[in-house]
């Protein structure tokens, strides 16, 4: 060890003595990229000392900033030397003449790489272009094909032999008529993953730019031939440097990422303390009751009432089990699955989820329409499991309100008519006590119910938002509905519109998990007793139903 | 707040029996129509392939429904009519 650092001294000091004496006395001083490669193989044996020392980590020790920014660490040679004879004129004609041949030799390499760089580029871009003029061409004949013929409903043939099929599919594309003239929107999605080249091209320059400037930077450094102005021009250097450092995380940080990592069992913690208090308000406003009534002295009722409300309780236990560790590791593999692997499939509702669409689960993230669907589906199983301890439901999937209102705020019965066949459901939508129709708002899931038990039509938003045109076309479509499959009118004139005060989201994307948890809630006939606070919980929960295909 | 990736187009059967093959419609959200005439017995992936050839768009960033029911590649025309009569 204390040999090694001798002889790094050594050489340090040989290294600070060459530089200021002269620098034409060593063999290669006209090249000043090879002096300040020579710094920094001094440099990097100081920092492989230093990491046998001290043992911290130097990650940046290979950028050229970081190498140049621990200059400054060794000061004192550099002072000294300046009171000792140096040639000055001899230095500064030297790195004068030596300085500016380096930088053209420099310039010269840089700049070829760089027009090279972008020569290619623009290459590549006029090919894309070209490429994408062509391609409009070609489109526009088909178009100017498919208007002469938009008269003309004609059949693709997708397979008028089995073995042709290859062949065939291509004709289709290319030869049949379209009913439709959306070929002329879509050619133009399709074109715009070629534009993709442009950042590239506008990269290649940056980057090179990038290394001339860093270089020029060592140029001026070298050229610099007051010691002190290469001083100053180092602790500017230093300046930098600090940023580096910083880099290494700090003590504060580190605790802080230590008291994060604890947070999660805080939760859950204070998860399992709000159920308990839950239950235990459960307990005192059932007990009190039982001694009032008592007083009155008519014990069915008080048993009754009581029964009712154990029942009440262990559905709203039921609704906030914790998740066992053996489930909770489940969840958390499922989570970090390949995006392609099929987890799981639903035949009924010919849903498949795989790692992708389960990964919408994930804190923060929005829940695509696969996960609530199945959900939902899982709900209805659920319910038919067990009907006497849920309500009597219909899910209606994602599409539904889509379908029905064409996409665009009409109103469409017919699209959906026979979505809801007592052949294909099993039982008719006039028997449900509640109907659930989620809607999707671009951005925003909620949910609307028809609500036959308590005669209402009712609208839950977790953003409070209110929708009273929705609950209209649902009334229009309950109508519509019960009167195509049972041949019965019904009146709702009388139900009522309501805006569920329901658990509002705290954040920008809890939306879908609120939405299905007002479907679960309801449909357990229970009030919607949860909040921000549960929505880890919950998705958790929901992962774990889905890849059980059951929900409880 | 939330995305729906697959928010597609829904085909509809016109039934011709006694023969092999069945014309199919695809009723995009946008109410464009495409028709399709296939055998009975073919999985639907191959009209799903060439209609999302057609429309320029990826198979998995849409969904097939048939009577508001999810359709898979690997259906075929037969077993949804099977399925749709239980």
């Amino acid at each position: 060890m204390g040999a090694l650092a001798g002889h790094t001294r050594k050489r340090a000091d040989d290294y600070f003595s060459n530089v200021h004496r002269a620098t034409p006395t060593v063999p290669y001083s006209p090249n000043y990229d090879l002096s300040a490669g020579d710094r920094i193989s001094k440099k990097r044996r100081l920092s492989c000392l230093k990491d046998a020392l001290s043992v911290t980590p130097l990650k940046s020790s290979g950028l050229i900033s970081s190498r140049i920014s621990r200059y400054p660490a060794v000061p004192p040679p550099i002072r000294r030397e300046i009171h000792a004879p140096r040639v000055h004129v001899k230095y500064g004609a030297a790195t004068a003449s030596s300085g500016a041949c380096s930088s053209d030799e420099m310039g010269n390499v840089l700049s070829l790489r760089y027009y090279e760089a972008k020569v290619q580029a623009l290459r590549t871009l006029k090919f894309v272009k070209e490429d994408v003029e062509l391609k409009r061409d070609g489109e526009e004949d088909d178009e100017e094909k498919n208007r002469k013929e938009d008269d003309v409903v004609e059949v693709i043939d997708v397979e008028k032999e089995a073995d042709k099929f290859e062949l065939l599919d291509d004709m289709s594309v290319d030869e049949i008529g379209a009913v439709d003239n959306c070929l002329e929107g879509c050619s133009v999605v399709t074109d715009h993953p070629s534009f993709d080249a442009e950042p590239v091209l506008t990269e290649v320059p940056g980057s090179d730019s990038k290394l001339m400037a860093s270089h020029e930077a060592f140029n001026r450094l070298n050229e610099v031939v007051n010691v002190e102005d290469a001083e100053r021009m180092v602790e500017s250097w230093s300046l930098n440097a600090q940023a580096d450092v910083g880099s290494l995380t700090p003590v504060h940080k580190r605790l802080y990422e230590s008291v994060q990592r604890r947070n999660p069992r805080l939760q859950a913690l204070d998860f399992q303390i709000n159920l308990e208090e839950k239950r235990l308000s459960f307990y005192q406003s059932s007990h009190p009751k039982k001694k009032a009534v008592e007083d009155v002295g008519s014990e069915d009722i008080v048993l009754l009432s009581d029964e009712e409300k154990v029942e009440l309780e262990d559905a709203l236990n039921e609704a906030f089990i914790p998740l066992t560790d053996e489930e909770e590791y489940e969840v958390r593999r499922a989570l970090s699955v390949n995006r392609n692997k099929r987890l799981v499939s639903h035949q009924k509702s010919g849903i498949e989820i795989t790692g992708e669409a389960i990964q919408c689960l994930r804190p923060r993230t929005w829940l695509n329409d696969e996960v609530i669907n199945l959900y939902l589906e899982l709900l209805k199983e659920r319910e038919q499991r067990e009907p006497q301890r849920f309500l009597k439901c219909h899910f209606f999937n994602t599409f539904f309100y889509k379908k029905l209102t064409k996409g665009e705020g009409s109103y469409d019965f017919k699209a959906v008519r026979r979505w809801t066949t007592l052949r294909k459901l099993g039982y008719s939508l006039a028997d449900c006590d509640m109907i659930f129709v989620p809607i999707h708002l671009d951005v925003h899931w909620c949910m609307a119910v028809i609500n036959k038990r308590d005669q209402k039509f009712q609208y839950l938003d977790s953003l409070s938002g209110k929708d009273p045109v929705a609950l209209k076309r649902l009334a229009q479509y309950y109508v519509d509905e019960v009167k195509d499959k049972s041949g019965n009118n019904i009146d709702v004139s009388n139900w009522k519109q309501e805006f569920v005060a329901a658990p509002r989201q705290q954040n920008g994307y809890d939306c879908g998990v609120f939405m299905i948890k007002y479907a679960d809630f309801c449909s357990r006939g229970l009030e919607l007793l949860f909040s921000q606070e549960h929505m880890q919980y919950f998705r958790e929960r929901t992962v774990k139903e889905i890849l059980r295909l059951r929900a409880d | 707040m939330s995305t729906a990736p697959g928010t597609g187009a829904g085909p509809e059967d016109e039934k011709k029996p006694m023969e092999q093959h069945i014309n199919l419609k695809v009723k995009g959200q946008d109410g464009n129509e495409v028709f399709f005439r296939i055998k009975r017995s073919t999985q639907l992936r191959k009209l799903m392939g060439a209609y999302c050839d057609r429309q320029s768009v990826e198979l998995n960033s849409i969904a097939f429904l048939f009577d508001g029911r999810r359709l898979r590649g690997e259906q075929t025309p037969d077993e949804i009519l099977k399925l749709s009569k239980l």
